[in-house]
C-alpha cells in the first residue's frame, strides 16, 4: 500500500512537472528581435582572411578597429570538439549517481 | 510514509520526468521556455524585446563525435534553407579523421566550403561576436565544458521548473567540481545565435537552444583562445572559400 502511494505521488509529481512548462509557455512566450542575414562585406572578407592579399592588409584592418585574428592552419587543425560514445555512457552514469545522491539527501 | 519512501517517490518522479526530457529545437519553443534550458542554475526568461535571437533550427546530435556536423548542418540550413542537409548525413558522408576527438575546426571549415558557404577560423572577442549576430550571422564556437552538461540520456530536470530543481542543482554541483578539478571536461561545439544584456543564446547540439552567461561562455572558450568560425553565404562574384589558407 505504501509502495502504491509512493508510486502515485511520483507519477503525479512527474506529470505535473511536464504540464507546467506548457502552461507557462502560453503565458510567457517572448518576442525576440531578429535581423536578416547579411553576407560578408568586402572589408569583412579581408578581415577574416578570405580575400586579403597579405598579412599586412589584415593588420591594417585590425588597426581600423577589427579585433580579429585569423587562425593558422595548424591551430584550426589542432582545435577539435566531440567525445566518444563511451564517454557519453559514463556521463549518463554520473548523472544517475548525482540524482541518487540528491534524492538520498 | 517514511522518509525513505518519500525519497524513493522523489527519485522515481525524477526518473520519469527525465525520460520525458526533450531538447528545445526551434525558436518558438525557446521563446516559450527560455528560462528552462540553461547552463545557469537559476535562470530567468528572456523577456526583453531588445534580445536578439536568430532563427536557427537545431539539428539533434546522434553520436558522441558528431557534434561539429550537427552544428554545421544548422548553419548550412540557416543560410541555404531549412532541410538542405542533416548533421547525420554530413557525418556519414565525411566523418572526422579522428572519431574519438571529433571534427577539427579545419575539417568543419572545409566541410562548410563544400556546402557552398564562406567560412573562416578566427579569434573573436565578445563585441565582435555580437557584431556578427547583429549582421545576422550565427557563429560556431569551440568550448571546453563539463561533460555533465551535454548528455542526452536521462538529464533530470533540464527543462522541468519544479521537479527538476534539486537534480538540476546536483548537476550544477557536479559541473563545478568538474571545472575545479579539470576532470570530465569535453571539447564541444555550440552555435552562438543570440544575446541579451548579460547572457548569450546558443544552439547546443544535444539540448538545442540554451542560455549561458557571458562570463561562463568566456570561461568555456578560454582553452581555445577565443577561437570561432564565421560563416556567410558566398556572393556569386566572390572567390570560393579557401579553407587551407590561414594566417597567424
Amino acid at each position: 500500500m505504501k509502495f502504491r502511494l509512493a508510486t502515485a505521488l511520483a507519477l503525479t509529481l512527474a506529470f505535473t512537472s511536464m504540464a507546467t512548462p506548457i502552461a507557462t509557455a502560453e503565458q510567457q512566450a517572448a518576442q525576440f528581435r531578429t535581423v536578416a542575414p547579411q553576407a560578408f562585406s568586402t572589408a569583412e572578407l579581408q578581415a577574416y582572411g578570405l580575400s586579403a592579399n597579405d598579412a599586412a592588409q589584415v593588420a591594417e584592418l585590425q588597426r581600423q578597429g577589427y579585433q580579429v585574428r585569423v587562425l593558422s592552419a595548424e591551430e584550426a587543425a589542432q582545435y577539435s570538439g566531440g567525445m566518444s560514445n563511451r564517454t557519453w555512457w559514463i556521463i549518463g552514469a554520473v548523472v544517475v549517481i548525482a540524482v541518487v545522491v540528491a534524492a538520498s539527501n | 510514509m517514511t522518509l525513505r519512501e518519500i525519497a524513493l517517490a522523489f527519485l522515481l518522479a525524477v526518473c520519469v520526468a527525465a525520460c520525458a526530457t526533450s531538447p528545445t529545437s526551434d525558436l518558438t519553443a525557446f521563446a516559450a521556455r527560455s528560462a528552462s534550458n540553461s547552463f545557469e542554475p537559476f535562470e530567468t526568461p528572456i523577456a526583453s524585446e531588445g534580445a536578439l535571437v536568430l532563427s536557427v533550427v537545431h539539428d539533434p546530435q546522434t553520436s558522441g563525435a558528431s557534434c561539429g556536423a550537427h552544428v554545421l548542418a544548422s548553419v548550412v540550413n540557416y543560410w541555404r534553407g531549412a532541410g538542405t542537409i542533416s548533421g547525420a548525413a554530413l557525418f556519414n558522408a565525411a566523418p572526422p579523421a579522428d572519431v574519438e576527438a571529433g571534427y577539427s575546426m579545419a575539417e568543419l571549415i572545409a566541410l562548410a566550403g563544400r556546402q557552398g558557404l564562406l567560412a573562416s577560423g578566427v579569434r573573436l572577442n565578445l563585441p565582435d561576436l555580437l557584431r556578427e549576430l547583429e549582421n545576422g550571422r550565427p557563429v560556431l564556437l569551440p568550448v571546453r565544458i563539463p561533460s555533465i552538461y551535454v548528455q542526452n540520456r536521462t538529464l533530470p530536470g533540464a527543462d522541468r521548473p519544479l521537479l527538476g530543481l534539486a537534480a538540476d542543482l546536483a548537476v550544477q554541483r557536479v559541473g563545478q567540481v568538474s571545472e575545479i578539478t579539470n576532470l570530465a571536461l569535453v571539447n564541444h561545439y555550440v552555435l552562438l545565435v543570440g544575446y541579451d544584456r548579460d547572457r548569450a543564446v546558443v544552439v547546443e547540439p544535444v539540448m538545442g537552444y540554451r542560455t549561458i552567461s557571458f562570463e561562463r561562455l568566456a570561461r568555456y572558450r578560454r582553452p581555445f583562445n577565443d577561437a570561432a568560425i564565421v560563416f556567410s553565404a558566398a556572393p556569386a562574384a566572390s572567390p570560393p572559400p579557401r579553407a587551407s589558407r590561414r594566417r597567424g
